[in-house]
């Protein structure tokens, strides 16, 4: 009591000096370095003493590797964000669905507000009319990295600025070699890089661009477009000047570059100088891009930007300046972090710190005038996604028309882009269509419920099933509000075009599009193929290693205890540090199970990185993880009557007879739980894709339920990921509704005899 | 048909020794009956026989030849197991099919003894169900029918009617005699229950802890039990054994007063001994004698004992006496109306008496 008098006292007290009182700002950052997080407190706190009264909460983005799947989650599901930060490729999609605030005005009342204090990077979070939506973090201009000490000891110099397309031919050329004679090259020009973005200044600087300056057509056929892409090819298969190990997925471990097996890596940007920090081995500086008809590079870059469930927008502004401004700046140029957008920061030594790598480190913004952006207002992660199969295919296959394959990029692209065109025209859905779906579902299952208890003949007694009722109502209200009802507008989403980054109210009606478009879809049919190759491989095999396994230890002994308990221990891991760990084991140059394959002489598959073998790559790791399936074998086989097997054996039945005609048939029916969930999980697998590949090489491990995810939150197309959803759904239920029907055919649920 | 021989079989599960060097041979055709408490070891002899335990020495030997590397298949010998052990996925037909298919019999001769063996147990309506929908006797039927049907040189039963109700018991009982009658087929039989040892076997073996104590004709082990264990465990209800000391060529145990034959009093003087009475080797005397007041007399013994408690079981009646710290059971025939407390004069002959050392177990002749 007198503790709560106290604070109502100290509250009155606190309130002419808090003006701010009551109010709050959530921040979400993706700072991954102590010190960068200490400022960050510090500039929040400094926020809070200049509002008094405001509390600043700093939330971590965390999750995936460069994906700002979080506050996607947040915004869709309208909860309180102020200030988050989003890669530039996103601001089109983000701004175009309503997702962002417009804080110009806000920023242009700040005091001290100059967009001159900034390098010439503001137009990434620039909307058409001019507003600025967010400023910048940091950026990155690509850039070519390339390897001085290589190019001193091939007696040759190191790239000028004015460089070009020959010049790099020409030094690959030379440094490409077979160095201890194997007859197999180990010493490459470039290692090149190939997702869209490190593509495109190649396409740019040959005159070329991936769509057209209104944004509603892609040109990545047309000549100057093919013109860079058979550059590259040229490098990767005829000239053979260029390795292949730079993929997107692949930037987070250590490819041939660092090791010292390449003269040049690129086009890649500053993020290479922070992993490069303790590569002392050899000296590594950056160039700029060479030149083809034009000099040009792309620029990478992330910033803050205020999303629409902000309730202080104006506050939020202020702080996105405070994460831009100075303070802040400093401090991630000194950590190398990116260059800072702020021009003072950029341009001291913070930054150009002749102590560290690279030597060239001003070459980041000599080239910010030949610099451009990928068209801010498109949704490039989607027409990345479009293109990244084609593109891959492009460039590693050595058998892929170029010309057809870019002429499937566009075509995906323009049918992408005309279809937002008309889903911005659908028809809005009556306001509580959605609501009504929910509660129609619940009551309709309700309903049917009671229709079909009161149709049953009445059996016990009256408080027998009142009980009943009682126990069995938590669940039931789960089930019904947490499954029946969302299943439901889940349904209703499939037949609509709404992205999660709008708000509920803007959930238009599209008809059957989403289901006729399942069938032109072929990132659906791999995707549905894959799934159903992994499901129908690690299903069989790992129900008979799992009961192979079971069979073996179900006897008590030490030993059986100390392996039962090693074969159980991978089913308790998550499947994110599963597939962590078999990212290591599975490595083709490096990895654990390649190694112990060539000490057998066998040349180990690229695993992960080969697109026969990704599927096979999981099914592997599923097997590691039978624990859970044994131990309800072995708990099946302990309870099994051990004379059936003493007279099997007395009739004269060998180990394998008494396994197939006495054992197995009393495992019917745990085999059948087991052939379910197993099936179930199989086509269910999200995790350890979503780790270890993100879904590639190409479409080749994009699992139906990681290509829902990515559909419905990477590229906002949440109708299109709900028909999926109850694609996956109709064909769980189906095999499901099979296998109980045939299983009459085959589980015994006879009684155990009376003993 | 064989003739079966162990030869100092021991078997030791750890350090519990089940089996203690078990000699015991069966002749072609013979119904041995293996009879003791539980835990004394009758099934592992079973299944040493059967070839599912390993004995650590000694041989089997089965139609003269030793067995002991043989797989139970190669033993050509069928088990009926306690629980019946039918696999529960199959029907009748297929279990009884089953050891048959196992040795690649056509499928027509498969067929016809399927049915002559389902006819001959009366199972010929019950082909078609699952073991689930039988009753335990039809069930047993079926275990019955699975061995036989393969015309074993040896059958092996387990226990095989304890799992059913008394009267099923017996109808079983009288069953299992017929078909080993008619089959001539040489069985070894375990059981725990000495009305069966007695009813079923050409001869009975007698085990207690690993040992066996004694084999004979189930009448003859009746007569003379061997060791005071063999005594008390068969015969129904069974035999009073009471501890007591030779006094003087007298053993006294409360007021009963027993003279131990002369000519082997000085064996026996001062020496702990077990009394054996059957019950019904206990009389009731109608008359009181007024000159043999708890004094031995040279016929056997008589004595005037308080009734204890009454079982009437119609054609019988269990009545207990006190007999000091001790009880004495009789066993009378028809009804008799005795009231607890009340004294009655008893008397044993002769012939109902037997002697044990009290501390080795071993008859005294």
């Amino acid at each position: 009591m007198s503790a709560w008098l106290l604070g109502a006292a100290l509250a009155l007290l606190a309130e002419p000096e808090a003006p701010y009182a009551g109010r709050e700002l959530v921040v979400m950052v993706d700072e991954k370095s102590f010190e960068s997080w200490s400022v960050l407190e510090q500039i929040a706190r400094d926020f809070e003493a200049a509002h008094p009264g405001l509390v600043v909460r700093v939330i971590d983005q965390g999750g995936a590797v460069g994906q700002q799947d979080k506050s996607r989650f947040m915004l869709t599901g309208d909860l309180p964000l102020d200030v988050t930060r989003i890669d530039v490729t996103e601001f089109g999609a983000f701004h175009a669905q309503g997702a962002l605030i417009d804080i110009d005005a806000h920023l242009r009342a700040l005091p001290g507000f100059d967009e001159a204090n900034y390098l010439d990077v503001l137009d990434g979070f620039r909307a058409a009319d001019g507003h600025l939506f967010g400023l910048p973090s940091t950026f990155t201009p690509y850039v070519m990295y390339f390897n001085r000490d290589l190019l001193a000891r091939a007696g040759l110099e190191p790239p000028q600025p004015n460089w070009t397309w020959d010049d790099l031919l020409a030094v690959a050329r030379a440094t490409t070699r077979d160095t201890d004679g194997d007859g197999r090259i180990d010493q490459w020009g470039i290692s090149l890089t190939q997702w869209l973005q490190a593509v495109v200044p190649w396409i740019w600087q040959a005159g070329g661009d991936v769509l057209d300056p209104t944004l509603s057509r892609s040109t990545i056929g047309e000549p100057a477009a093919l013109e860079a892409l058979r550059f590259l090819r040229r490098l990767l298969h005829e000239e053979r000047v260029a390795s292949f190990d730079a993929t997107f997925e692949n930037q987070y471990s250590q490819g041939l570059f660092q090791a010292g097996r390449c003269a040049f890596y690129g086009p890649v940007g500053y993020w290479e100088t922070y992993r490069f920090k303790y590569l002392t081995e050899f000296e590594w500086d950056v160039a700029p891009l060479p030149r083809g008809k034009h000099a040009a590079t792309a620029i990478a870059m992330t910033g803050y930007v205020v999303p629409r469930t902000s309730r202080e927008p104006a506050l939020a502004a202020a702080f996105v300046a405070e994460l831009s401004g100075p303070k802040y700046q400093y401090t991630l140029a000194e950590i190398g972090n990116g260059v800072p957008a702020w021009k003072a920061a950029a341009t001291s030594e913070s930054f150009l710190d002749p102590r560290r790598a690279p030597r060239s480190e001003n070459v980041f913004l000599d080239v910010l005038p030949e610099a451009r952006f990928l068209p801010s207002l498109a949704n490039w992660r989607k027409i990345e996604a479009l293109c990244q199969s084609e593109l891959q295919g492009a460039l590693l296959s050595e058998t892929y028309d170029v010309a057809e394959a870019a002429r499937r990029m566009q075509e995906k692209t323009d049918a992408f882009l005309a279809g937002e065109a008309r889903r911005a025209n659908l028809p809005l859905l009556p306001r509580f269509a959605l609501e009504a779906c929910f509660a129609l579902a619940v009551l309709g299952a309700l309903a049917a419920w009671i229709v079909r208890r009161s149709r049953e003949p009445r059996r016990g007694f009256a408080s027998d099933a009142r009980g009943a009722l009682t126990l069995l109502a938590p669940w039931a209200v789960g089930f019904l509000c947490l499954f029946v009802g969302p299943a439901a507008v889940s349904f209703a989403l499939s037949f609509c075009a709404w992205s999660p980054l709008e708000s509920i109210e803007r959930v238009r009606f599209a008809g059957f599009e989403n289901w006729f478009r399942l069938a032109s879809d072929d990132t659906f049919h791999t995707s549905l193929v894959a799934t159903a190759t992994y499901a129908f491989a690690s299903v069989p095999l790992g129900l008979a290693l799992a009961l192979w396994l079971a069979w073996l230890l179900r006897r008590e002994s030490t030993l059986a205890v100390c392996v039962r308990t090693i074969v159980y221990l991978p089913a308790i891991l998550s499947p994110v540090i599963v597939a962590a760990t078999w990212r290591f084991l599975l490595d083709p140059d490096r990895g654990f199970v390649n190694h112990v394959l060539g000490l057998v002489g066998i040349a180990g598959p690229a695993w992960t990185r080969s697109e026969p073998w990704i599927v096979p790559s999981f099914v592997l790791m599923s097997l590691w993880s039978v624990g859970a399936q044994m131990l309800v074998f072995l708990a099946a086989l302990q309870a099994l009557d051990p004379t059936l097997e003493e007279a099997a054996r007395v009739d004269g039945a060998g180990p394998w007879a008494r396994f197939r005609h006495v054992v197995l048939p009393q495992l019917s029916p745990v085999l059948l739980f087991n052939l379910v969930l197993g099936l179930v999980g199989g086509f269910q697998i999200f995790a350890q894709a979503y780790v270890l590949t993100g879904g590639g090489p190409g479409d080749a491990s994009r699992f139906l339920v990681l290509y829902l995810y990515e559909t419905g939150f990477r590229h906002l197309d949440m109708g299109y990921a709900s028909t999926l959803a109850w694609v996956l759904f109709a064909i769980l239920g189906c095999f499901c509704w099979v296998l109980v029907k045939t299983s009459k055919n085959w589980v015994h649920y006879a009684a155990r005899s009376r003993g | 048909m064989a003739t079966l021989e162990l030869e100092h079989v021991t078997v030791r599960f750890g350090a519990n020794v089940v089996l203690d060097d078990v000699s015991l041979s069966l002749a072609d055709g013979e119904f041995v009956v293996l009879v003791g408490p539980s835990g004394c070891g009758k099934s592992t002899l079973l299944r040493v026989v059967a070839g599912l335990v390993r004995p650590e020495r000694g041989t089997v030997r089965i139609a003269g030849r030793a067995v002991d590397e043989l797989e139970p298949p190669e033993r050509d010998l069928a088990m009926v197991f306690q629980n019946y052990a039918l696999y529960p996925h199959k029907t009748v037909a297929q279990n009884l099919a089953f050891p048959l298919e196992l040795r690649g019999l056509a499928r027509d001769a498969i067929e016809r003894r399927v049915r002559e063996t389902a006819a001959g147990l009366g199972l010929g309506d019950l082909l078609e169900r699952k073991p689930g929908a039988l009753s335990g006797g039809q069930m047993q039927r079926v275990a019955l029918g699975r061995a036989l049907i393969r015309e074993p040189k040896l059958f092996l039963f387990d226990e095989p009617l304890s799992n059913l109700d008394a009267k099923l018991r017996h109808e079983m009982r009288a069953e299992i005699a017929r078909l080993v009658a008619r089959t001539r087929i040489t069985s070894l039989y375990v059981t725990h229950d000495q009305s069966e040892a007695m009813t079923l076997g050409h001869r009975i073996v007698v085990l207690e802890r690993g040992r066996a104590v004694q084999a004979g004709a189930p009448l003859e082990v009746f007569a003379r039990p061997r060791t005071s264990f063999v005594a008390g465990f068969i015969g129904s209800p069974p035999m009073n054994l009471i501890p007591g000391r030779v006094h003087a060529g007298t053993f006294a145990v409360g007021p009963l007063r027993v003279a131990v034959d002369a000519p082997r009093a000085a064996d026996v003087e001062g020496r702990e001994l077990v009394l054996g009475v059957r019950p019904h080797a206990v009389c009731i005397l109608e008359t009181t004698l007024q000159d043999s007041m708890g004094a031995a007399d040279a016929d056997g013994a008589t004595a005037e004992l308080e009734v204890a408690f009454v079982e009437a079981l119609g054609t019988q009646t269990l009545v207990t006496f006190r007999l000091g710290e001790h009880e004495l059971r009789a066993s009378l025939d028809g009804d008799v109306r005795f009231r607890v407390g009340e004294r009655r004069r008893i008397s044993i002959s002769r012939s109902g008496l037997h002697w044990f050392d009290q501390g080795s177990g071993l008859r005294i002749v």
